[in-house]
């Protein structure tokens, strides 16, 4: 008869829960490249200022919109700067609005998801109606205007994609809080006298975790899209200040003499939102309980 | 002469986890017109048995043996030539009711769909005879029925329904898939009584597939007992019932439950995995009679009296040890 | 189905109402003086107080609303800042608009679900593979990037086709399906990404289906179970995500007309957008959300036509 330790691994439930996810992640090469390529980029983003071999803005009036070379990897815009610098720079006002709005943007729709989908009653009904109106308007139409309302910077950009993203996050939120509450373990909770707050905080939210994260990488590159179209609008980042989206709304000028300074922006932002889409698609797969690998 | 005859039918699956040995040689034979019951565990492969008759199985599975049917290898066949047997010669009634039937399709359509494919009927003909197949189920108001979706039947007549699309063309062998499992007890007795109406009007064989050895006594003429994937058992229903020869049997059989008769005697242990086919008897690790022998060689196949045959190193009725 | 659908053309319209509160406040939000927009280039304060009245700037917020919704109920949306009505200058963009999108539905719809049927009956092999791979580039890239670069390769490189503009159908109806190819094909690529994605979900669901083992056990051919008993349980999934899908395609066409110098509907909100122009920005995006919400309800109806169960009630247990 042997000793058993309860504080083992192999019987805690949550590292055990942990292992497999993992274990089933590591199954999946194309979810590994999405996650390799896209922290790549995040971290382009944040050290942009220590790998970019430029500036943003630094122009070289003696090279315009020259080809690749030693000194330019990728060539030169029509002012001279360097393509290779500007798209890292780029990065970090992409990646800022992705991943910042998709933040905000979950910060306001998960509490009154939350609230809608487990208080029920007039509160949801209120919430559920005003979400539907919200839908009615596309994503980026919301994005836009509210962008026109706030005018045009990084920051407010971000904001509107934020603002544009809560009504289809509420109704995740909402939907996920309304199965959970029917789950043995939230009426048991219920029943043992537990106070709401410590149901939703204990119960409810760890178990949305799930959804979250998934919904994260979907709202992520539909955000950094969304701040390239809105830059490239006139709507976002303002010159000079880098972004992908401006990039490619300068290169509409010089299409037919340097369709390169188009192709560049476009496969950066590409790439970005194939990793978080690679990423996510993974992510969805090993969080479904039927999956068996 | 027989309808059916079946020998050393195999089933593989090819798993992630390895194969999985469905069947083991089963061999068995079907006259005209008589009712053969099928009993086991969920899982011993009667299903996956008769399925891998008409090529039924998913892509996975590897299915060897013979199966002669009205002169042909059904095993051996083309696709071609098993879709023209398909619901015309051979026809099967599934375990689920809900979800068998096409729920975007009315149940005329459904049953009309097997009557202008095989028999080329018109649509005007086809709905004529499905009213009478509807009829023939004893599923009331049929004409009103036949342009209804399924959704809007009760789980009864949704069965219903399924048995007359196997009736539809009149087909040789009726192969009921737990039939009754699905449904409600009393339901259950109306869908016996069906099968034993339709055995006499039209003669059609019926293989009934069940675990429920209750079913089976009601309806069968010879029954067939199933474990891990491998025949035990076969007899005429009442020799069956009054000398079990398998000890599996005969703890089947003092697991039903009968007023009067005490506990009910559970049978021990677990039906193994199909993974690994044992060089011993599947059962021995359950069986109260088994010694050295049983966990050594696979029993063959004896016949005990006429018609009778059991594969067991202790045959016999007693309940415990030999 | 007539309960249903009345309860949806209820729902319909009150969204519509509350879109047109939102449209309304939203306008009026954007930060710039109207008055100067509608003619008072030189700021004088009197001259703007008259402008301001005659619009009826000055009057509170909820008359302004009352008088333009009621307006607009009959039709008449109001001048816009060059004097010219709004409601004929949407009239004569919005089929440009239709048409385009119209055909980004049909090429979209038609790609998407054929290479998801496709890659749902030949699971795991390569054609699944490579459709299911070329969906994923479609969803990951930016349409208004993918336009360009058509336009570089299609236009500037080949010259098959024109990198802009547009020719009214009646006019010249090759020339116009020249002109919006390119278009719709990008409009088209992210649903027929996301219909692929979905149309393959569903019919590995449906494949796999009791009914659709039933149909094999009936020996029908193979065309009739997948074409027939699959595919028909699968429309529903793919009218729900064309529905689902509207939204993104109205924004699209936006972004499309755009790059593509095509002057629809898309390009006039932009426009109204830049240049403040309130009456036709509220005319617009009143039309536009009326327009969204019309669509959802014809969708409505189209999936109750394909699902017998919300069409006609249940069983009666017997």
């Amino acid at each position: 008869m042997g000793f058993v330790d309860a504080t083992s691994t192999l019987i805690n439930p949550r590292a055990r829960r942990r292992r497999l996810l993992r274990k089933r992640f590591l199954r999946r090469p194309l979810a590994i490249v999405g996650l390799v390529v896209a922290l790549t980029f995040i971290t382009c983003a944040i050290f942009a200022p220590v790998i970019a071999p430029y500036s943003a803005s630094a122009t070289d009036f003696n090279a315009l919109l020259a080809h690749s070379s030693r000194h330019h990897l990728l060539g030169t815009d029509e002012l001279g700067r360097d393509v290779l610098s500007r798209i890292l720079w780029g990065a970090r006002a992409s990646i800022e609005a992705g991943v910042f709005s998709t933040l905000l943007a979950m910060a306001v729709a998960v509490p009154i998801g939350i609230i809608a989908g487990y208080y029920r009653g007039w509160i949801d009904a209120v919430i559920a109606r005003l979400t539907d109106v919200l839908l009615a308007f596309p994503f980026l139409i919301v994005a836009v205007g509210l962008a026109a309302i706030l005018g045009p910077s990084l920051t407010n950009a971000t904001i509107a994609l934020g603002i544009g993203a809560v009504p289809a996050l509420i109704r995740v939120a909402r939907g996920e809080a309304l199965a959970l509450r029917e789950e043995d373990y939230v009426r048991a909770a219920v029943a043992n006298g537990a106070s709401d707050l410590r149901i939703l905080i204990r119960h409810v939210l760890p178990n949305m975790l799930s959804t979250l994260i998934v919904q994260a990488t979907v709202a992520i590159p539909a955000a950094i899209i969304g701040e390239a179209v809105l830059s490239f609008l006139g709507l976002g980042v303002q010159p000079p200040t880098p972004s992908w989206g401006v990039m490619l709304a300068d290169a509409q000028s010089y299409l037919s003499q340097a369709p390169r300074l188009a192709v560049y922006p476009g496969i950066a932002i590409f790439l970005c939102s194939l990793s978080f889409n690679l990423l996510g698609d993974g992510l969805r797969d090993i969080f479904d309980p039927r999956t068996t690998r | 002469m027989s309808l059916l005859e079946v020998e050393g039918l195999s089933v593989r699956f090819d798993t992630d986890d390895g194969p999985v040995h469905a069947v083991d040689q089963l061999s068995f034979m079907l006259a005209d017109g008589e009712v053969l019951g099928v009993v086991g565990e969920s899982g011993c492969g009667k299903s996956v048995s008769f399925m891998s008759l008409l090529r039924l199985l998913p892509e996975t599975a590897s299915v060897s043996g013979t199966a002669r049917f009205d002169g042909i290898d059904l095993l051996a066949s083309s696709n071609a030539r098993l879709r023209a047997i398909r619901g015309r010669r051979i026809a099967f009634v599934f375990q689920e009711p809900m979800t068998s039937l096409n729920p975007a399709f009315k149940v005329g359509n459904q049953i009309g769909e097997v009557l202008r494919r095989h028999l080329s009927l018109s649509r005007a003909d086809a709905r004529r005879r499905t009213i009478e197949l509807l009829d023939l189920v004893r599923i009331p108001s049929a004409e009103r029925r036949v342009d209804e979706y399924p959704h809007q039947l009760s789980g009864g007549m949704r069965q219903r329904v399924m048995i007359a699309m196997a009736l539809a063309c009149d087909p040789k062998i009726l192969i009921a898939d737990e039939p009754t499992t699905a449904l409600d007890v009393t339901i259950q007795a109306g869908i016996l009584d069906l099968m034993r109406d339709i055995r006499e009007r039209l003669g059609t064989a019926i293989v009934l597939i069940t675990h429920n050895l209750g079913v089976v006594a009601d309806v069968a003429d010879r029954v067939l007992v199933m474990y891990a994937g491998r025949k035990v058992e076969e007899a005429p229903v009442h020799d069956l019932f009054a000398r079990p020869q398998h000890p599996y049997t005969v703890g089947l059989l003092g697991a039903v439950p009968r007023p009067g008769s005490g506990r009910l005697q559970e049978i021990p242990g677990r039906v193994p995995s199909l993974a690994e086919l044992p060089k011993a008897c599947a059962f021995a690790p359950r069986c109260p009679r088994a010694d050295q022998l049983c966990h050594a060689q696979v029993p063959e196949l004896r016949e005990i009296e006429a018609r009778h045959l059991v594969a067991c190193f202790h045959p016999g009725t007693h309940a415990e040890a030999a | 189905m007539g309960g249903f659908l009345l309860r949806k053309a209820g729902a319909a319209l009150i969204v519509v109402f509350l879109s047109s509160i939102v449209v309304f406040i939203g306008v009026r939000a954007l930060p710039g003086d109207p008055a100067i927009a509608l003619g008072a280039e030189n700021r004088d304060p009197a001259v703007m107080a008259a402008i301001r009245h005659s619009y009826g700037l000055d009057k509170p917020l909820p008359v302004q609303y009352v008088k333009w919704i009621s307006k607009a109920l009959r039709g008449d949306l109001g001048l816009d800042s060059r004097q010219l009505p709004v409601g004929h200058t949407i009239v004569t963009r919005l089929p440009i608009t239709l048409e385009l999108a119209f055909l980004a539905v049909l090429v979209g719809t038609a790609i998407g679900v054929l290479a998801g049927v496709i890659a749902a009956v030949r699971r795991g092999k390569l054609s699944d593979h490579s459709a299911t791979a070329t969906a994923l580039v479609g969803l990951s890239v930016p349409h208004f990037w993918l336009g360009l670069m058509m336009i570089i390769v299609f236009a500037v490189d080949l010259h098959w086709l024109p990198a802009s503009g547009y020719v009214s159908f009646r006019a010249h109806p090759l020339g116009n399906l020249e002109h919006l190819l390119m278009p719709a094909l990008v409009l088209g690529t992210g649903l027929s990404a996301v219909l692929m994605r979905q149309t393959r979900s569903a019919m590995l669901n449906s494949l796999s289906a009791d009914y659709v083992r039933t149909a094999r056990a009936k020996g029908l051919s193979e065309r009739m179970v997948i074409g027939k008993h699959a595919l028909r349980n699968s429309l529903i999934t793919v009218t729900t995500v064309i529905g689902l899908q509207l939204g993104a395609l109205i924004s699209g066409a936006v972004i499309t007309e755009q790059i593509f110098v095509i002057p629809g509907f898309g390009r006039l909100t932009l426009d109204a957008v830049n240049e403040r122009d309130y009456t036709l920005l509220q005319g617009v995006v009143l039309v536009a959300a009326t327009g969204y919400v019309v669509v959802n309800l014809l969708v409505d109806v189209a999936y109750s036509l394909l699902n017998p169960r919300i069409r006609v009630s249940g069983a009666t247990n017997q």
